[in-house]
């Protein structure tokens, strides 16, 4: 029955809907047809109704003027009575407006009221705790006006006690200065006395020396040369420098003359050691001498004027000949790394007895 | 589908209206063209069987006097409609099961069948009208409950869905030749529910599904020499 009940269903289905369309108009139609149907019959009705009611006003109103009257008469007042009740209606409103704005105001005073109150209370608070703070106050300023006035009289006569000791003291000192005066006065006569023995020594010495006019000092090694001090003739002060000119490229540490009187050496910072000629033209170079590793610190000529001696600051001493300005020996002295001043004796000296014993 | 005294309700009132208002309380009932229409016809087979060649739409003429008392039957109530109703579902289900399921089924189905009917419910009609469509695998029913509109007669005769002979399902074409073996199709059509189906359809698939609500098929059959109204209309409703 399935496999051919598809297609019967399909072309029954398409009959029936064939039969539909054509019979569909029809249904529209009526349906339009009873809803006009029943309109018009409501409206009939409605109709009978007004005209119905319209007849009865009718006859009302043929009825009776004084029911007319009448009814104005209670119309009028009916309309009277609603318009007494708005006005009363009106008046309420109004008063309860008042009666809450009343009620606000009462509330918000009521409110400050409450504020004031406990600010009262906090100002009273803070009253009593300023009156704690202050007795305390008192109590202290009390003791330390107390204590002050101890302090016075501890100073007063601490005080007393200072001027007593002062005028002791000075007392004191006057004695001092007493005595040393005494003293001085004492050291003065004694020297005074010396002063004139010596006088009258060297006086006497000098006398004797003319006398003799013999002469011959023994110069002795002496390390540490100890001059006598001469009694100064002549001071005469250079005030105006012959010539001047640079001689080394830093600083000038060293210079000495040599025994001829014409040629000086320099020694300088800058490790060389230069030697001029002073002529009647001016200074003149005449030889450089290096192979020191330091600053030269000083300089020294042997008495003949063939050799320099120079040390610096590289912990060495070195000698040096003049004329072919080489180098002949260096020594170090490692305990004192300069020796700032070599004087003739002990530079002649020193040359003369390396030149015997061949080392130079 | 619809019996003509369930939907005239408001005819009659809105009749009533322009009538001798002594007539307005005797039993109303049309007819068309000179025929009076029988009321336990459903409408539709009506119009197939009998006026299928008029123009739409159906004008049918409503009267109130002289009740013709020979040719329709009176219908009192709406229960009468009723009892014609379950009446013809009772004997098409004898015809099909033996009257087996109709007799399982409570008073309430009954009344869910009518009213399902009556107010257009199609899942209320349905849910107990399948039941009575049931049909065993392979087999069909018993015997189909058919009724052939011949000559503007109705005839009913036993339609057994599965040809004896042949070992097939029973065709519409084979099915009429039982009502009448001289029977030629190229006069006739065959009508059912307003639509012509093909004479190849079988019958036990007609009966389950173009059945009219009380079960039954109606099948027009009309003569197309003479267009008249007077002609041999068969109907199925």
């Amino acid at each position: 029955m399935s496999n051919w009940s598809g297609e019967i269903r399909q072309q029954v289905l398409q009959l029936l809907q064939e039969r539909n369309r054509k019979e569909k108009g029809f249904t529209e139609l009526f349906k339009h047809h009873e809803r006009l149907f029943e309109n018009w019959a409501a409206v009939r009705d409605e109709n009978i109704r007004l005209m119905q009611q319209q007849g009865g006003f009718n006859r009302v109103d043929k009825g009776g003027g004084e029911d007319k009257d009448k009814i104005l008469r209670l119309q009028e007042e009916l309309t009277e009575l609603h318009r007494n009740r708005g006005e009363n209606a009106s008046q309420v409103l109004s008063l309860s407006a008042k009666l809450t704005q009343k009620e606000a105001e009462l509330s918000a005073l009521q409110s400050q009221n409450a504020e004031l109150v406990a600010r009262i209370a906090d100002l009273e608070e803070k009253e009593a705790q300023l009156n704690n703070n202050l007795h305390e106050h008192q109590a202290t300023i009390a003791l330390l006006s107390d204590e002050h006035s101890v302090l016075q009289l501890d100073f007063t006569s601490l005080e007393e006690k200072f001027r007593k000791v002062q005028i002791e003291y000075q007392e004191l000192l006057q004695r001092y200065m007493q005595v040393k005066n005494q003293h001085a006065e004492v050291m003065n006569k004694e020297n005074e006395a010396f002063m004139e023995k010596k006088r009258a020594l060297v006086q006497k010495e000098l006398e004797d020396a003319a006398a003799e006019k013999v002469v011959t000092p023994i110069e002795e090694p002496v390390p540490f040369g100890i001059e006598i001090p001469q009694i100064p003739t002549v001071c005469v002060v250079p005030k105006i420098a012959a010539h001047r000119f640079e001689a080394h490229e830093n600083e000038v540490n060293a210079i000495r003359w040599s025994p001829n009187a014409r040629h000086f050496a320099t020694g300088g910072a800058d490790r060389k050691v230069k030697i001029w000629e002073y002529t009647h033209t001016g200074i003149e170079q005449r030889g450089m001498l290096t192979g020191s590793n330091g600053a030269v610190l000083s300089i020294d000529f042997d008495t003949a004027g063939t050799l320099v001696l120079a040390s610096s600051s590289d912990f060495a001493c070195r000698v040096w000949s003049v004329d072919d300005r080489r180098l002949r020996i260096s020594f170090t002295n490692r305990q004192f790394w300069a020796i700032f001043d070599i004087l003739a004796t002990c530079t002649n000296a020193l040359l003369n007895q390396m030149q015997k014993n061949g080392v130079l | 589908m619809m019996y003509f005294p369930l939907v005239t309700d408001k005819v009659r009132k809105h009749f009533t209206q322009y009538i001798n208002p002594e007539s307005a309380n005797k039993e109303m009932w049309i007819d068309f063209n000179g025929q009076p229409i029988k009321w336990n016809y459903p409408i539709g087979v009506w119009f197939d069987a009998f006026c299928f060649e008029s123009p739409l739409p159906w004008t049918v003429t409503v009267h109130f006097e002289d009740y013709p008392e020979t040719k329709i039957l009176h219908c009192p109530s709406k229960d009468a409609i009723k009892s014609h109703f379950m009446s013809s579902i009772k004997e098409a289900d004898s015809l099909k099961h033996k009257g087996q399921v109709i007799n399982t089924m409570q008073d309430k189905d009954h009344h869910q069948l009518w009213l399902g009917f009556l107010n257009d419910k199609f899942d209320q009609f349905w849910s107990v009208n399948k039941r009575l469509m049931e049909s065993t695998a392979g087999e069909g029913f018993r015997n189909i409950p058919i009724k052939c509109y011949l000559n503007e007669k109705p005839f009913q005769k036993l339609v057994k869905p599965i040809d004896d002979t042949t070992e097939n399902w029973t065709t519409l074409q084979e099915a009429l030749f039982e009502f009448d073996p001289k029977l030629n199709f190229n006069e006739v059509r065959v009508i059912t529910h307003g639509i012509e189906p093909s004479l190849k359809t079988p019958i036990q698939w007609m009966s389950e599904h173009l059945s009219y609500p009380d079960n039954f098929l109606h099948i027009a059959v009309i003569n197309t020499n003479t267009t008249s109204h007077d002609a041999n209309q068969d109907r199925t409703a």
